[in-house]
């Protein structure tokens, strides 16, 4: 009979579920929440079914958790709250220029994510972010191979759609 | 193309890089570890549909646990049948209790936990009915006790006041009633006074009544006695009466 220590669990694979929020929501209160809400999330599941892999149930439910909080924040905030929140992190780089440019990226991209349709979303995060094959990524979101590889398509054809039109945007602004 | 790959390429590196570094907070992971079991928890069994413990999935858990332990000492009784010479019990016993109690300690280890929590919350609750069943009944009682005590102390105290209302009612009525004994022989003795002053009076009258008729007497027999020098005509002559 399989037996869950879940001091064990948290243990183990915290870290990886902590990145794999933060890395969607840039800041740490929502990271705590998004942390806290995957493994009550796991533990009930757990008491309801079987798990295959525990690892990739925890890194699918802070995917999915994660991407539910930043939608939420870019209906309530928009675009300025998100950008006040996330430019709080990563001060301690070297070049101010670059670090500014990089968190200006990195939000745009958070932004682009959380304006998809929440199955591509989750597909791009598990393939990109947490390094998934579409195989991997076809199981955790139940759907077949073929449909993992039309969402991971279409979604990297919005985000780079996204960032052109708002690089194009930023290079008209600025003389 | 190769642009467009590069700007999205550029973004996935720049989160992936400004995420490498961080770790779940201690305080967050304490406050998970607090919301999750701290010893282990068995899995549940592919079929098992209901999140929250039922005492049906107990039952379910707990028939399971017979079945396997009733296949178990079938297993054992077949074999010791079968068996060309006595197996060793305790080499059997050792043999067999590491395995059962593996299978079976989790699970009769979470249904007395779960029998043990349901009974606590029961007793709390009864315990709970029972003390406010019997705060209800003392409350009564002695509401009742004070009801009938203030109800005694009123009866005694307004008796007292009757019986003093009674007594000032009768002194007054008996001191009517001398007031008029006094007046009733004050008027009495005034007019015993008035009619002795009557008789008197009357025999006084009487008296002086006698008196007068007795000088008119006598006054009519001189004026009859003595006869006028001149007498005129038309003048009666008075004659004595005797």
């Amino acid at each position: 009979m399989q037996v869950y220590d879940w001091q064990a669990i948290v243990k183990d694979h915290g870290p990886a579920v902590w990145q794999t929020a933060y890395r969607l929501l840039g800041n740490r209160s929502d990271t705590a929440d998004c942390f806290q809400e995957t493994f009550l999330g796991a533990l009930e599941i757990s008491r309801a079914q079987s798990v295959r892999s525990m690892s990739g149930l925890l890194v699918r439910l802070a995917t999915t958790r994660a991407i539910d909080k930043l939608r939420q924040r870019c209906r309530r905030e928009k675009y300025q709250g998100i950008r006040q929140e996330a430019s709080l992190a990563g001060q301690d780089e070297g070049d101010p220029s670059q670090h500014a440019e990089t968190e200006e990226l990195t939000l745009r991209l958070r932004v682009a994510i959380g304006q998809l349709p929440a199955q591509e979303a989750k597909a791009f995060c598990l393939r990109y972010f947490n390094e998934m094959s579409y195989r991997e990524v076809a199981r955790e979101l139940e759907i077949t191979t073929g449909t993992a590889g039309v969402l991971l398509h279409r979604a990297k054809t919005r985000l780079r759609a996204t960032l052109e039109d708002e690089r194009a945007e930023i290079d008209e602004v600025s003389p | 193309m190769s642009e467009e790959r590069d700007i999205l390429g550029q973004a996935i590196d720049a989160v992936k890089r400004q995420a490498a570094d961080s770790a779940p907070p201690q305080e967050v992971v304490n406050k998970v570890l607090a919301q999750l079991p701290a010893a282990p928890v068995p899995a549940a069994t592919p079929g098992a549909s209901s999140i929250v413990p039922t005492p049906r999935r107990l039952s379910f858990v707990a028939r399971w646990a017979a079945a396997a332990a009733v296949l178990l000492l079938a297993g054992y009784g077949v074999g010791r049948i079968s068996a060309p010479r006595q197996p060793d019990i305790d080499e059997l016993r050792a043999a067999l209790l590491p395995s059962l109690a593996a299978s079976l300690e989790p699970a009769i280890r979470q249904r007395v936990f779960e029998e043990a929590t349901q009974g606590y919350q029961q007793a709390m609750v009864t315990g709970y009915v029972r003390l406010k069943d019997e705060f209800t009944e003392q409350y009564r009682a002695d509401m009742d006790r004070f009801a009938v005590q203030i109800f005694a102390a009123s009866n005694s105290v307004t008796n007292q006041l009757l019986t003093q209302l009674v007594g000032a009612v009768e002194k007054s009525q008996q001191q009517d009633r001398q007031w008029i004994t006094t007046a009733l022989e004050e008027i009495e003795a005034k007019r015993a006074a008035e009619a002795t002053e009557l008789g008197t009076a009357l025999v006084r009258l009487a008296a002086h009544t006698e008196t007068q008729f007795q000088r008119t007497n006598d006054i009519v027999r001189s004026l009859a006695n003595t006869k006028p020098e001149t007498t005129t005509p038309n003048t009666p002559q008075i004659e004595t009466i005797n």
